[in-house]
């Protein structure tokens, strides 16, 4: 039987295609096998050393990993959405409906979607309070909490520009009342509500804006802060120290 | 070529050839992303709206009767008709833009969304909406219609009598 496993294993690695993809052998040397991980692309994202203390589960409470994780799992639920959903005031909450009763496991795809975007705002709040209460603010990470709180402001965004989707009364009144209450800003208040909803009410126009918001601008908005926001983390030194 | 230069090193300097191309190439760089981005934001404007009519006909004024409170729900307007004439009292709330509901048994009106509450003539009750409803104005058509501009107000105490 080891035979058979070894003789696979080396059938698996022992070609020209694997060595491609994998030059160096797997690594013996301690040293050796924190540059497997420092050298790879996908890995890379973990710090070489990790302290103690900042693996205790009650330090972070996983906030920003869990946050990151409800993103990712947005995401995967989003893209599949957008196959079935139409962005037309025609279509929109009819095609919302058959996501949840005629499309195979639409309904279950829309809810994971519907509630991990709620969780992720509650992660990502109280991810920050967890970071304001610890003081992991301050020098040398002051720069990495303004990331924070323009990532915050995109959750809000994508949000926002959710919930308005579904086409129903509640998007509907729900985002007039919004953008409502973005005309009240000085100056700029009137513009920016005809250009946010594309019209002087919520319509076609609005939807559209919306949609592609949601699904394009805002996600890789929060993509790009994300990547700044982790590669801080590991320059400002790692998760900061409990006291 | 830069005679000038040795003979008066007081005198300012003439921009050199290269300064000059340099500051022309960034200067077209900067002007062209800022033409660019102006046009960008004003891309994001649209110039033409597919909404609905703002101006629209409501009936003849007979269809009215004399102290009625008629609800056009497509417009969001209520029309008032009394002794003095006629209102087209909008039905926008002045806050963030809800429809009032008018209450039943009573000529006050209520919005749905934060409480607001108008009394009659539209006139603030209770906030948080700031400013009594519009009153549209009312004008009468050749054919006989009233039609009643969403978009031109006029004073609340301004009746359109035929």
């Amino acid at each position: 039987m080891t035979e058979i496993i070894r003789l696979l294993s080396r059938f698996i690695t022992g070609n020209r295609v694997w060595k491609s993809v994998f030059r160096a052998e797997s690594p013996v040397t301690e040293r050796g096998q924190s540059e497997s991980i420092f050298h790879n692309v996908w890995l890379h994202i973990y710090p070489v050393k990790v302290r103690k203390d900042a693996l205790r589960f009650t330090y972070t409470f996983c906030l920003g990993g869990v946050s990151f994780l409800l993103f990712l799992l947005l995401i995967i639920t989003g893209v599949p959405l957008m196959f079935y959903y139409v962005p037309s005031v025609e279509q929109a909450y009819g095609s919302m409906k058959d996501l949840e009763f005629v499309v195979s496991y639409g309904l279950l795809l829309r809810n994971m979607h519907r509630w991990a975007a709620h969780a992720m705002v509650i992660t990502v709040f109280l991810h920050m309070a967890r970071v304001f209460y610890t003081g992991s603010y301050k020098s040398p990470r002051e720069f990495n909490w303004v990331v924070g709180v323009f990532l915050l402001a995109l959750t809000l965004g994508l949000s926002f520009t959710g919930y308005l989707l579904p086409w129903d009364q509640l998007a509907f009144w729900a985002i007039t009342v919004g953008t409502s209450i973005a005309s009240y800003v000085p100056w700029l208040g009137p513009s920016f509500k005809y250009v946010l909803i594309g019209g002087n009410e919520v319509g076609q126009g609005a939807l559209l804006r919306f949609y592609v918001l949601h699904t394009v601008v805002l996600p890789l908005a929060a993509v790009l802060m994300m990547a700044a926001h982790f590669w801080r983390i590991r320059k400002d030194g790692g998760i900061s120290k409990p006291l | 070529m830069d005679h000038s230069d040795k003979t008066s090193p007081s005198e300012a300097k003439p921009m050199g050839r290269r300064d000059f191309l340099t500051t022309l190439g960034w200067g077209a760089l900067f002007a062209s992303i800022a033409s660019t981005g102006a046009g960008m934001i004003r891309f994001l404007f649209p110039n033409v709206l597919f909404e609905k009519p703002t101006r629209i006909r409501v009936g003849r004024p007979d269809d009215y009767s004399p102290g009625s409170v008629t609800y056009l729900e497509s417009s969001r307007v209520f029309i008032l008709r009394n002794d003095k004439g006629f209102r087209a009292m909008s039905a926008v709330c002045t806050h963030l833009g809800c429809t009032v509901n008018k209450d039943a048994g009573s000529n006050s009106y209520s919005c749905p969304c934060h409480g607001s509450k108008f009394d009659e003539n539209g006139g603030v009750v209770r906030g948080p909406a700031p400013k009594s409803l519009s009153t549209c104005e009312v004008t009468l058509a050749p054919s006989g219609h009233m039609v009643v501009d969403l978009k031109s107000f006029v004073p609340p105490n301004h009746y359109f009598r035929v």
